[in-house]
C-alpha cells in the first residue's frame, strides 16, 4: 500500500473512531500504537527523533515520545508523513513570537473538521438563532487553525438554521451591526479570541449590550503579549458587564495550530475536557518525569486526529493536570525572550 | 516601599564625599569590589583630567572649568542582578547632586542595602523607589537607563530634547578558546555560573579553535565542570518562566540534534541547572540565561558577516590563553572588555562600560574665560 493510500485508509479508521460516543483504553492505545508505528514510518523526521529518545520497544501510549511545539518552528523541517507539496491545507502559528512562524501541514482538511465538528457535539450546548464570529474570514486568513475551526462550525451552524454573521474588525461601523443583531431578540453564540473580545469591550465603552437569556460566548486564545493578561474572574466579570453574560454560558477552547482536536471549559476555573480521541499527561519541566494527578507541569497531548504529522505534542503551557482527558490551564503566555541587563517596559 | 526622603544637604565636597563612601561599601564589594579613596580619586583623575575638578575651577589651557553634576540625574536600573545600581549609586556620590534611583522590583532583597549601607549623609540626596513617579522624568536633566530597546524608545518618547539620555542595552559577553587545558573549563565555569548568569558580563556563547571533535571534546569537559562549579555554589531557584524558557530551548535542541550533526545538547541531569548546546555556527545568540551557554565554531574574525547582528551586543570577551595580540582579530568590535577567563564578571573599577566614561557621562562642564 502506498503512502497515501494508507493514509486514507487511517484518515476512514480515526473518522469511524471519532464518531464513537466512547473509548475503552485498550482501543485508545491500539488506535495510538497503529499510529504511532505509521508516523515513524512515514515521517522520517520524527523517526530519527525517536530512535533518540527511546532505548527499548514500547507497547504503550503513553511511552511514545512527544515532540516539543517548538519543532514546528524549525526552518526547512516539514514534519509531516506524507510529501509537504501534497498538503490541501497549511495552518501557521500566528507569529507574535520573535521565532520562527510554526507550520503544521494537512493532506486534507477532513479529519481535523472532523474532529472540531465531533467535539463541538460532546460540548452539548443549545442550539442558537444567530452565531457573531468576531473574526476575519477564511479566504483573508487562509492559515489560520482557529479562523479555519470558526468557519467549519459555521457551515454546521447554517445547516441548523443559525443565522451566522462576521464582525471584523471591531469599530464604530461594526459596533452600530453588532448593536443591532444583539437587539434582535434572538439567542446569540459570540465566538472571538480573547484579544477580540477586549477590543469589543473597550468599543463598548460607556455601553452596555443586553444579550438575551440563553446567549453564550466562546472565547479562546492567549493575550500574545499585546496586553497585559487578564485572570479568567477578570475576563469573565466583563463578558457579564458589557453584554450580560454569564460566566456560567462562556466556553473557552484550548488548543493550537500544532494540534487537530480541541479541549473546551464551561464556566469559570472549570477544568479543560478532551474528547476521547485525545489524552494528555503533564511533565516537569525541569526533570522531564510525568508528574501525578493534581500537580503542576507542561501540557503532554496525544492527539489522534493528527494523523499527517505527530500525534504526540509537548506544550510549553503549564496545567494542573488532573486525568487523561482533563486539566486546569495555568498559563499560556510565555516570555522566555533572553533577559539579562534589561527590564522591559512594563515593569515601569 | 518607602522613599529614602531628601533633604538639602549642607555641601560636601569631592573627598568627603568619597570617604563617606569608602566606610560605607562592604554591601557593594561583591558587585565593585573593595573601594578606597584612592581609587575613588584616580577614576575622577582619568575622567575628569584632575580630582578636584568637581570642587572648584581647574585651569585648561587659556580657560577654566569646573566639573557640575548634571542634576537631577534619574538613574533607572535593572534587578537582574545588583551590579547596575551598586556602580550608579557609586558614580552619584562621586558627581554629587541629587539623585533618583528607579530600581526593579525583583532582588530588592540585596539592592536595597546597598542604599541603607550609606552613610545618612549621602542618603539626603538620593532617593529610591520600584516604582517610576512620572516627576522624575520631568525633572531629571540625565537619564541613564539598563534597558532593552523597548525600554530605550519608552524613554525617547517621553523625554526632552534638553535632557541627556544614557543607554545602557541588552548586552552579550563571550569566551574565545585558543587552547583547551583544564584551566579554561574551570575559569568558564565560573564565568557562566557567577550570579546565575544574569549580568551582561556573564559567558553565554563561547568560541572554540579547533573541528567538530574538538569541540564536541570540550562540551563534555565543560559539563562536568559546571556540575562541579554548582555543586560547590548551587544556583538561585527559578521561577516558573526561567524554568519554561530552558524546557523550550532544550526542547528545540533535542529535537535538531537528533536529525542534524550541527547540533549537540549537554544539560544538567534531572533539573534545569545548565546547558550546554553545541552549534555549528558562528553567528552570536543569546541564551535564556540561568547557566544556559553555546559552544561555536571560531571564525576567521569577528565581523557582523562572520557572527551577525549581535557584534555590537558584546559587552566582555575573554580570552584563554590570554595573549594582547589575539585583540587584533577583533578590529569591527568596538566598546568591548578584554580580559582572562575566569575573571569575565568582576570587571576593575576602571572599565568603560559599554564604551562610556561613567563620570563624564554624568556631568557638564563650566568654563571662565
Amino acid at each position: 500500500m502506498d503512502k497515501l493510500k494508507s493514509f486514507n485508509h487511517f484518515s476512514q479508521r480515526f473518522h469511524e473512531y471519532f464518531s464513537q460516543s466512547d473509548s475503552s483504553d485498550q482501543e485508545f492505545n491500539q488506535m495510538a500504537m497503529n499510529l504511532f508505528s505509521f508516523q515513524r514510518e512515514n515521517n522520517p523526521i520524527y523517526d530519527k527523533y525517536c530512535k533518540q529518545i527511546l532505548k527499548e520497544k514500547i507497547d504503550k501510549w503513553q511511552q511514545i515520545p512527544p515532540l516539543s511545539t517548538t519543532a514546528f518552528k524549525e526552518k526547512e523541517i516539514s514534519l509531516t508523513c506524507f510529501p509537504p507539496e501534497k498538503a490541501e491545507k497549511i495552518f501557521f502559528t500566528s507569529g507574535t513570537t520573535k521565532s520562527q512562524q510554526g507550520k503544521h501541514y494537512f493532506l486534507n482538511i477532513d479529519t481535523y473538521e472532523h474532529s472540531i465538528l465531533e467535539s463541538w457535539k460532546k460540548l452539548n450546548i443549545p442550539s442558537f438563532q444567530q452565531a457573531i464570529f468576531l473574526s476575519p474570514r477564511a479566504e483573508k486568513e487562509n492559515h489560520s487553525s482557529l479562523i479555519h475551526m470558526f468557519e467549519t462550525l459555521s457551515k454546521k451552524m447554517n445547516l441548523e438554521s443559525t443565522k451566522c454573521s462576521w464582525i471584523y474588525p471591531v469599530n464604530s461601523k461594526n459596533l452600530s451591526l453588532l448593536e443591532k443583531l444583539t437587539s434582535e431578540k434572538k439567542t446569540i453564540l459570540l465566538l472571538g479570541t480573547a484579544i477580540s473580545f477586549l477590543h469589543l469591550f473597550e468599543k463598548i465603552g460607556e455601553k452596555r449590550f443586553k444579550l438575551p437569556p440563553q446567549s453564550w460566548a466562546l472565547q479562546t486564545g492567549g493575550y500574545k503579549g499585546k496586553y497585559k493578561s487578564l485572570s479568567q474572574e477578570s475576563l469573565y466579570k466583563k463578558f457579564h458587564h458589557y453584554l450580560g453574560i454569564p460566566a456560567k454560558n462562556i466556553i473557552n477552547e484550548y488548543s493550537m495550530t500544532e494540534l487537530s482536536s480541541q479541549f473546551y471549559s464551561i464556566g469559570i476555573n472549570q477544568a479543560h475536557q478532551a474528547p476521547h480521541w485525545v489524552k494528555i499527561q503533564a511533565i516537569k519541566p525541569e526533570t522531564n518525569q510525568i508528574i501525578s494527578q493534581q500537580e503542576e507541569g507542561h501540557l503532554i497531548i496525544y492527539d489522534l486526529a493528527n494523523i499527517g504529522s505527530v500525534l504526540a505534542i509537548r506544550t510549553q503551557d503549564r496545567v494542573i493536570y488532573h486525568n487523561e482527558h482533563s486539566f486546569t490551564l495555568l498559563g499560556r503566555d510565555i516570555n522566555a525572550s533572553p533577559r539579562g541587563c534589561s527590564l522591559s517596559s512594563y515593569e515601569l | 516601599m518607602q522613599a529614602l526622603v531628601a533633604v538639602p544637604s549642607p555641601h560636601m565636597n569631592f573627598k568627603q564625599r568619597c570617604q563617606l563612601l569608602e566606610k560605607s561599601t562592604f554591601q557593594f564589594t561583591p558587585y565593585t569590589g573593595k573601594l578606597k579613596y584612592s581609587t575613588l580619586k584616580k577614576l575622577c583623575q582619568y575622567e575628569l583630567g584632575n580630582q578636584q575638578a568637581l570642587d572648584k575651577y581647574i585651569r585648561r589651557g587659556n580657560i577654566s572649568s569646573k566639573a557640575i553634576p548634571n542634576e537631577p540625574i534619574l538613574h533607572i536600573t535593572s534587578g537582574n542582578t545588583p551590579h547596575s545600581t551598586s556602580q550608579n549609586l557609586i558614580y552619584a556620590i562621586m558627581v554629587g547632586g541629587k539623585h533618583y534611583f528607579k530600581i526593579s522590583s525583583k532582588n530588592t532583597e540585596t539592592i536595597l542595602p546597598l542604599f541603607e549601607s550609606l552613610h545618612p549623609e549621602l542618603r539626603k540626596n538620593i532617593q529610591v523607589e520600584t516604582k517610576l513617579p512620572e516627576r522624575w522624568i520631568k525633572q531629571a536633566k540625565t537619564i541613564v537607563i539598563y534597558g532593552n530597546q523597548e525600554t530605550a524608545k519608552h524613554f525617547l518618547g517621553k523625554s526632552i530634547p534638553q535632557q541627556r539620555i544614557i543607554i545602557y542595552g541588552n548586552k552579550i559577553s563571550i569566551a574565545c578558546i585558543f587552547s583547551q587545558k583544564f584551566k579554561a573549563y574551570q575559569d568558564l565555569a565560573k564565568d557562566i555560573c557567577l550570579f546565575n548568569q544574569q549580568s551582561c558580563l556573564a559567558t553565554q556563547n563561547i568560541y572554540i579553535k579547533g573541528n567538530t571533535e574538538n569541540i564536541i571534546s570540550f562540551g563534555k569537559h565543560l559539563a562536568k565542570n559546571l556540575d562541579l562549579f554548582l555543586k560547590e555554589n548551587p544556583p538561585s531557584p527559578l521561577d516558573a518562566q526561567e524554568i519554561d524558557a530552558i524546557s523550550q530551548f532544550r526542547e528545540k535542541f533535542r529535537f535538531l540534534e537528533s536529525s542534524n550533526n550541527d547540533y549537540k545538547l549537554w544539560q544538567s541531569e534531572k533539573s534545569s541547572d545548565w546547558t550546554i548546546v553545541y552549534e555549528n555556527s558562528p553567528i552570536l545568540k543569546p541564551t535564556c540565561l540561568n547557566q544556559v551557554v553555546y559552544l561555536r565554531p571560531m571564525p576567521s574574525d569577528f565581523s557582523n558577516k562572520t557572527i551577525g547582528k549581535h557584534l555590537n551586543d558584546i559587552s566582555s570577551i575573554t580570552i584563554y590563553p590570554f595573549k594582547k595580540k589575539i585583540i587584533s582579530q577583533f578590529k569591527e568590535v568596538s566598546g568591548v572588555r578584554f580580559c582572562q577567563t575566569g575573571k569575565a564578571q568582576n570587571p576593575s573599577f576602571f572599565w568603560h562600560n559599554g564604551g562610556n566614561s561613567p563620570l563624564q557621562s554624568l556631568i557638564t562642564w563650566q568654563d571662565i574665560e
